[in-house]
C-alpha cells in the first residue's frame, strides 16, 4: 500500500491499538486498529472512510501518539516515533498537526482567538518576542479567511464556520509535515461544509500540505482525496485512487457502503428502487 | 378534499433571552395529508424543530408561540394539557435524533414501547407485552420475544433508533414527526431506518413530517418539501419540482454546494453563515449571502411566499433568476 511518487509523510505499518474494556466477564481489551498499514506522500490526501467504531480515529489519534500503539509503527518521515518519550512527543506534535470535529470543544471558551492560535507557536518556541508571534498570528488568520480583528473576539463569538477556520489556524501555525483532519465538516451546518472544503484544498495548494482526511461522509472523501482508505472493525478492507475506489469497488463492505449513499435527485433514487427491486423480487 | 392529517397556519415562535428577543419562527404554514411525507429541510437556526416542538405543545415555559396548529381537524393549541397529552399521544408519534435521551434508561424498552398503549387505549400489562413483541418485530429487531425485557443500554445505536419508531407507532398514530432521526446513525443504518418508515407508512397510511438539514436524503423518501431559514419557509415544492427547478437562490445554493463523486472542481460555496434569529435582517434572510442580491428591496421588504409553479412556491423576488450560484462553476 504505497503512496504513489513522491517522498512519504507517514508510513504506518501493521498498526494496532487496544482499549481495556470491563465487561460482566471481566477485563478484557478490544482491537479498535487491528493490523492498519498505509503510506501518505507530500502534498497529497488520503481519505479515510468508515463507519463510527471503525477505528478511524483512533488511527489519526496514533499517528500523534495521542492514543498509544499497542504494536505496529508510526514513522513521520522516515523516523520510527512509535516509541519516542514523552519529552520528544511535542516535537511530533509539531510535525504532525490535528484538525477536530468540534471546534466548539477543542478551543479553550476562556483565551481569546488570538491567544488560542498563538498557542502553538509559542509552545513550539516558533517566534521570539510578542510581536513577532502576533504578526504570525495575522498571517494564519489571513489564510484562513478570517478578518485580522478575530484575534479579539472569544469562541462564542463565531459561527461553527469560522470556529472551524480558528481551528485550521492553529494547526497550521507549526507549519507541520501532516495534517490530520478528523472530520472536519460533520458539525457544520451544510452551507458552510463547501466553504472549509474549498478553504482546506486551496491552503493545500499554496502551501503544499499533506492531509489524512478522516470522515463517514463518501461524497466529501470523494471530493477532497487523491487515493481512499476504506476502514471497518479495525482493518482497512479496500486502498486505492478514489475514483478507483468508487467506480470499480473491489470489497463487499466498500460496495454497502457506496450503495448507501443517498441518492442526488428523486429521479436517481427511483432508478436505484427499481434496481434493487430487480434483484430481489419480493 | 379529505381534510389534511396535520395543517399549521401562521405559527410563531420567539423566545425573550438576555441578549434580546429571539424571533425563532415567523409564520410558517404547512400541510400534511394522510399517506405523505413532507420533508422539512433547514440548517441550525432555521426554526424547523422549533415549528414542530411549538406546533405540538412541547415547548418549555417561556416560549411564545402563536398561530394554530390542527391534528385531525383538533387545534393542538387551544387544548387543554391534559387533553392534549392524551390526544397527542393517541394520534401523533415522535422521533428524535438522540433515542438514549429519549429513552428511560431504567426501563425495559417492552414497557416503554407498551406504557402508552396500555394507558391510552386502556389495554392491559400482558396486553401492552404482546404489543411491544409484535412492535419490535416489525421494526426488525430479531428475537423480539427475548429482547421486549432488555434495557435501551443493551442495543446499538441504530437498534435504539428502531426501539424509538416502534414507541411512536404503539398507538397506531396518523402522523409521526421525525426530528433528525437518522443524523446520529451510520450511513448503512440510516439507508435502513428509512426503508423502514417508508415500508411501514405505505402499510398504515401514515402521514410523516421528516425535519432534517441534509437535503441529500429527502430526494429518496419525501413526497414534498419545505425548506426553513431564518424561521420562515422560503421554498415549498413537491420533491421531483423543487431537485429539477428549485426556485430561491437559497435552494439553488445548497443543491449547488454539494460535492459530487468524480467531480474535484472548487465547490460553489455560499459565503457566510446562517442567520443569527437575534438580529434577523429586516428583508429576506438570506440577502446577505445571496448569489443574486437583486436589488435595495430586498434588504428592506420581505419577499411573499409566491407561485411559481404548479404546488411549488418560493420566497424571492427573482425565481426566474437562472442558476445564478457563486463560483459559476455550476452546470
Amino acid at each position: 500500500m504505497s503512496a504513489p511518487g513522491g517522498d512519504v509523510v507517514a508510513a504506518v505499518e501493521d498498526l494496532q491499538v487496544q482499549f481495556p474494556v470491563r465487561t460482566s466477564a471481566g477485563k478484557r481489551e478490544v482491537r479498535a486498529v487491528d493490523g492498519v498499514s498505509f503510506e501518505v506522500a507530500r502534498g497529497e490526501t488520503l481519505g479515510l472512510v468508515g463507519e463510527s467504531g471503525s477505528g478511524k480515529t483512533t488511527t489519526g489519534l496514533a499517528l500523534l501518539r495521542l492514543v498509544n500503539p499497542s504494536a505496529g509503527t508510526v514513522r513521520i518521515l522516515g523516523e520510527d516515533v512509535t516509541s519516542w518519550p514523552r519529552r520528544r512527543l511535542r516535537a511530533l506534535r509539531r510535525r504532525v498537526a490535528m484538525v477536530f470535529q468540534d471546534p466548539q470543544s477543542s478551543l479553550d471558551p476562556r483565551h481569546s482567538i488570538g491567544w488560542s492560535i498563538e498557542e502553538p507557536i509559542r509552545v513550539h518556541g516558533l517566534r521570539d518576542g510578542a510581536a513577532a508571534r502576533r504578526a504570525r498570528v495575522h498571517e494564519l488568520l489571513e489564510q484562513v479567511g478570517l478578518p485580522a480583528d478575530a484575534a479579539a473576539r472569544h469562541p462564542h463569538e463565531l459561527s461553527g464556520g469560522q470556529r472551524q477556520r480558528v481551528g485550521i489556524a492553529r494547526a497550521l501555525a507549526g507549519q507541520p509535515d501532516l495534517i490530520v483532519l478528523d472530520e472536519p465538516l460533520a458539525s457544520l451546518d451544510v452551507s458552510v461544509q463547501a466553504q472549509i472544503m474549498n478553504l482546506l484544498r486551496q491552503l493545500q495548494d499554496e502551501l503544499g500540505l499533506t492531509y489524512l482526511f478522516i470522515a463517514h461522509d463518501l461524497a466529501a472523501i470523494a471530493h477532497m482525496s487523491d487515493r481512499v482508505a476504506v476502514m471497518t472493525s479495525g482493518h482497512i478492507v479496500e486502498t486505492g485512487p478514489a475514483v478507483q475506489v468508487y467506480e470499480h469497488p473491489q470489497h463487499e463492505y466498500t460496495r454497502t457502503l457506496l450503495a448507501a449513499i443517498p441518492a442526488d435527485t428523486p429521479a436517481e433514487a427511483r432508478r436505484r428502487r427499481a434496481d434493487a427491486g430487480q434483484r430481489s423480487p419480493a | 378534499m379529505s381534510e389534511p392529517v396535520f395543517a399549521v397556519r401562521d405559527l410563531r415562535v420567539s423566545v425573550r433571552t438576555r441578549r434580546g428577543l429571539a424571533s425563532i419562527v415567523n409564520g410558517v404554514d404547512l400541510t400534511v395529508d394522510r399517506g405523505r411525507t413532507l420533508a422539512v429541510v433547514g440548517e441550525s437556526g432555521s426554526g424547523k424543530s422549533m415549528t414542530m416542538l411549538a406546533a405540538t405543545g412541547l415547548t418549555p415555559s417561556g416560549v411564545r408561540v402563536s398561530g394554530s396548529a390542527r391534528l385531525l381537524g383538533t387545534d393542538l393549541r387551544t387544548m387543554r394539557a391534559r387533553k392534549l397529552r392524551s390526544f397527542r399521544g393517541r394520534h401523533a408519534g415522535f422521533v428524535f435524533q438522540d433515542p438514549l435521551s429519549s429513552l428511560n434508561p431504567l426501563m425495559t424498552v417492552g414497557r416503554q414501547i407498551g406504557e402508552a398503549y396500555q394507558l391510552l387505549q386502556g389495554r392491559s400489562r400482558a396486553d401492552a407485552r404482546r404489543r411491544a413483541v409484535e412492535l419490535l418485530g416489525q421494526v426488525g429487531i430479531p428475537d423480539a420475544e427475548q429482547r421486549v425485557d432488555s434495557y435501551p443500554h443493551q442495543f446499538s445505536g441504530g437498534m435504539r433508533q428502531r426501539v424509538m419508531i416502534a414507541m411512536a407507532l404503539a398507538c397506531e398514530p396518523e402522523l409521526i414527526i421525525a426530528d433528525e432521526a437518522t443524523t446520529a446513525l451510520d450511513v448503512t443504518i440510516e439507508a435502513q431506518v428509512i426503508d423502514l418508515v417508508t415500508e411501514l407508512q405505505a402499510k398504515l397510511g401514515t402521514a410523516v413530517i421528516w425535519i432534517t438539514h441534509d437535503l441529500s436524503v429527502v430526494a429518496g423518501m419525501a413526497d414534498d418539501v419545505a425548506v426553513m431559514y431564518g424561521g420562515r419557509i422560503v421554498e415549498q415544492s413537491p420533491v421531483d419540482e423543487l431537485f429539477e427547478h428549485p426556485a430561491h437562490p437559497y435552494t439553488k445554493a445548497l443543491l449547488g454546494a454539494r460535492p459530487r463523486i468524480g467531480d474535484r472542481s472548487p465547490l460553489a460555496a455560499i459565503p457566510g453563515s446562517p442567520p443569527n434569529p437575534l438580529r434577523l435582517p429586516p428583508g429576506c434572510a438570506f440577502y446577505p449571502r445571496c448569489p443574486v442580491r437583486g436589488d435595495a428591496r430586498c434588504a428592506t421588504e420581505l419577499p411573499p411566499l409566491a407561485p411559481v409553479g404548479h404546488e411549488h412556491r418560493a420566497r424571492t423576488f427573482y425565481a426566474d433568476v437562472a442558476d445564478a450560484v457563486p463560483g459559476g462553476s455550476m452546470s
